[in-house]
């Protein structure tokens, strides 16, 4: 009997150590939660396996901080929305989940960055401008002279320097993502002396969350699957062109190669100018698509859970893959001015990518999510689409 | 000289507050929109947590409103308009027809015998049928014949026979009728009374349970509702007791009862039905007493079981009987086309996992919802009636001279209704007697 004077349900959200960065996080709905198993057994991921989402929950609810870091569960849900549909509490569950996701991410990162920009729009917003106004700094100092008659990116920024740029934002980037991912291995594995399963008998999983990005494909809506496995490749294709182009100028020169690969009118060039095309078209197609669903809100998911980690991300690679494509045009076009500018904001936003989002923020998850359903196989849990050996069940915790 | 009270709403609530005060020597109109009182109670067939023959306790109370010359019982009656002050109540009442003189009837039975027209019994939750001319059950208050005008042939001709008859269609019971009781000619009446106070207890209806598609009552046959199970367990049931499924009418080997269906879930209604859990308890304990090798599985959230000798209740289903308590929140249910057996989909929360499960038979502990007359009282925002103050004034309205009782007031069972209903009738008869409280001994104080 609610109504007089019984308030209607009211959330009690104390501030503990888990359930305060929780809050902060967005997963403000914790203890609405009476934890009846709805959205595990709604779960389209679900089957009979470890993938109690309700028991990641319930962790948060008692503060068992060992339980959640050691648990992979946050990083099993695709955040579809069925869920927060079916939840009797309107607890928003997949909000939850999101929430432990992010507190899982700023707890893996060792450098304590994470934490920052995962609870803070401030934060966040900052750390993107001063390494944005950093990197044209960088690239101001660096810059050759600007060729006014015809396009020639190689004076403007000799591609030495944007090397030396790209190699040390990409160790520093490494380092800290390989360090999050060996604190996570270390927080999954910690209880664990014998791994039930060795890592090339797990590999097969790895390769299936990572290249075909399961379980996703499960969930009620295939569009977010196929918006992942585009940007996934997208990105994929640049990395290797990325790497192709450090190995003709560094590891192996061959500047004949490399030029004709700048040059479009050779048959080597054009190749790699559509290479880079449907490259950016994939992530392009992928990001826009995201934004129309989340304004859109035709997923239940999208209209509660969309966090300043989320349009900061879809800023950044929108930005990017917007310059980077202004570059190309540019440069066909033969607008040499139009072309160094967008040359040198397309390279100012590289670090906000990979000092940002990879290691701290929306990004990592492509990353630690295939690795860390890794390591929960290594540990034994049944997890959705692993091949199980007989008689290797997780059980509970 | 006092002045008479309504009570409105013939259940176990109703009928207690009625034989209160008639007790008390205040005159009581009792009033119940269906032909017979008993209300709820009536359906069921055994009680928690003794397991008492619910009718047993019930129908002893109805036969005694008709032994008491102070009572008249209006029925087939719902209340239309209530104006006025606690003292000095107007109220509007309409009683439709009957179509059977109920001066005239002795509840014969004759005509229910003859008439040709079936249609699925309420009583029975539509599990079996009764005539057009019926009484509504065996042990009904009164015991009189009344013609359900929709079901009649003659009240309510079907358009293929009215073109072609040339005068007033069957009229079968009219001829049989002993007693010539029947009247076709009744119209709807409108009743006025004056009253001191009002009771409402007015109970509650069922949430259609078609609001949650997710179960697929209506759509899967073997599927049950609370109330049906009652009547299928029931002796004078439409089975005589023998639980069988809709779908071949076989003995059922695995029932399972899944609780808060459209309860304690903010879609539909936040609070919780409150009688669901021990209802649950009983109604599995009575399957296994009707067929011992049955399985029985009760799927709950929380197992509430607040009242004197609930948990040991209980504890006896657990142990002595061997029921199964699973603890998570079922989120749908598909039927098996071919068996139409019904596998429910749940976390086990025990072991943390996501579990299906077969079962014969689903019965739905489906929400009660408050069924509010139209009267001039606060109601909550979940639609019962609003009280005084819960603690301390737990049967008043928020207007003066009206109480309220039993289920319209908030979830609750048997017992507390009835509590209720003698605690309301106590403040309504010192309305009704205007107050007359004897002088105390020594104008009152304390003993120097």
């Amino acid at each position: 009997m609610s109504g007089g004077i019984f308030p209607p349900t009211v959330p009690v959200i104390k501030g503990g150590k888990v359930t305060g960065s929780l809050k902060k996080l967005g997963g403000g709905d914790l203890f609405i939660c009476y934890q009846c198993g709805s959205c595990t057994a709604i779960c389209p991921v679900s089957e009979e396996l470890d993938t109690s989402f309700r028991k990641a929950i319930r962790y948060a609810q008692l503060e068992l901080e060992d339980r959640l870091l050691s648990d992979p569960l946050p990083w099993l849900c695709y955040y579809c929305g069925e869920c927060t549909k079916t939840c009797p509490r309107d607890a928003k569950p997949s909000r939850i989940m999101d929430s432990l996701r992010r507190y899982l991410i700023s707890k893996y990162d060792w450098t304590h960055v994470a934490g920052l920009v995962q609870s803070s729009k401030l934060y966040l917003t900052l750390a993107n401008i001063v390494l944005f106004v950093l990197g044209l700094l960088f690239i101001y100092l660096i810059h050759g002279p600007m060729n006014q008659e015809k396009v020639d990116l190689s004076g403007f920024l000799p591609p030495s320097k944007v090397e030396l740029m790209g190699i040390s934002v990409g160790i520093v980037s490494l380092a800290i993502i390989l360090g999050g991912l060996y604190r996570s291995y270390r927080f999954i594995m910690h209880d664990i002396t014998n791994p039930a399963r060795g890592p090339l008998s797990s590999l097969p999983t790895l390769a299936k969350y990572l290249l075909l990005q399961f379980p996703m494909n499960r969930c009620e809506n295939k569009r977010r699957w196929i918006d992942h496995l585009l940007i996934f490749y997208g990105f994929l294709l640049l990395g290797m062109m990325t790497l192709t182009l450090f190995i003709v100028l560094t590891v192996a020169p061959n500047p004949e190669v490399f030029a004709s690969l700048r040059n479009p009118s050779t048959p080597l060039g054009s190749a790699w100018l559509l290479l880079g095309a449907v490259a950016s078209a994939m992530i392009l197609y992928s990001i826009i698509s995201s934004i129309v669903n989340r304004l859109r809100g035709k997923d239940i998911y999208y209209i509660t859970a969309t966090t300043h980690t989320d349009i900061a991300f879809i800023i950044v690679v929108l930005l990017i893959t917007l310059t980077g494509i202004f570059v190309l045009a540019f440069r066909l076009l033969n607008q040499p001015i139009l072309t160094y500018y967008s040359y040198a904001i397309h390279l100012a936003l590289q670090p906000l990518l990979f000092l940002i989002e990879l290691p701290f923020s929306k990004f990592s998850h492509f990353i630690y999510r295939p690795f860390i359903a890794y390591f929960a196989l290594m540990k034994g849990m049944r997890i959705p689409n692993a091949v199980l050996k007989r008689g290797m069940g997780g059980g509970l915790l | 000289m006092s002045k008479p009270v309504l009570v409105l709403g013939g259940g176990i609530a109703g009928i207690q507050a009625a034989l209160d005060l008639a007790e008390q020597g205040v005159d009581v109109y009792l009033v119940d929109k269906l032909p017979s009182v008993g209300g709820k109670m009536a359906q069921l067939d055994k009680t928690f947590p003794t397991l008492d023959c619910a009718s047993c306790i019930l129908t002893p109370k109805m036969a005694a409103l008709l032994r008491y010359p102070n009572i008249k019982l209006i029925m087939c009656s719902e209340v239309q308009e209530v104006s006025g002050s606690a003292g000095n109540f107007l109220v509007r009442i309409l009683r439709r027809p009957t179509y059977v003189n109920w001066d005239l009837c002795n509840g014969c039975g004759t005509c229910v015998e003859k008439c040709p027209k079936k249609v699925p019994d309420e009583f029975n939750m539509g599990l079996s049928m009764r005539k057009a001319i019926h009484i509504m059950f065996p042990q009904a208050v009164p015991r009189k014949a009344l013609i359900d005008e929709k079901a009649c042939i003659r009240l309510n001709p079907p358009p293929e026979l009215k073109e072609k008859a040339k005068g007033p269609l069957c009229g079968i019971c009219e001829r049989v009728c002993p007693a010539k009781a029947v009247d076709f000619s009744q119209k709807p009446e409108t009743i006025e009374l004056n009253v001191a106070a009002i009771i409402i207890a007015t109970g509650m209806e069922l949430y259609d349970p078609r609001n949650i598609p997710e179960y697929g009552y209506g759509k899967y046959q073997n599927v049950f509702t609370h109330l049906e199970f009652e009547r299928l367990v029931s002796a004078t049931g439409p089975t005589q007791g023998e639980i069988v499924r809709r779908s071949d009418g076989r003995h059922p080997k695995r029932i399972a009862w899944i609780q808060c269906v459209g309860s304690r879930d903010v879609r539909f209604n936040s609070y919780c039905s409150a009688f669901c859990c021990m209802a649950a308890t009983k109604e599995a304990i009575l399957a296994k007493e009707h067929m011992p090798d049955v399985e029985c599985t009760i799927y709950y959230m929380d197992i509430r079981a607040f009242g004197k000798g609930f948990n040991e209740f209980v504890n006896r289903a657990k142990k002595e009987f061997g029921i199964k308590y699973v603890r998570g929140k079922v989120v749908k249910i598909d039927e098996n086309p071919s068996t139409k057996n019904l596998v429910v989909t749940y976390e086990d929360t025990a072991s943390s996992y996501m579990k299906k499960e077969e079962h014969d038979m689903v019965v739905l502990a489906v929400a009660i919802r408050p069924s509010c007359p139209p009267i001039p009282v606060d109601l909550t925002a979940d639609g019962f009636v609003k009280l005084r103050d819960p603690y301390l004034d737990p049967v008043s309205t928020t207007k003066d001279g009206i109480f309220v009782v039993g289920v319209v007031a908030g979830a609750k069972d048997i017992p507390d209704s009835v509590t209720e209903a003698s605690a309301a009738a106590a403040r309504a008869a010192l309305i009704a007697k205007g107050y007359e409280v004897p002088v105390a001994v020594d104008g009152g104080g304390y003993l120097a």
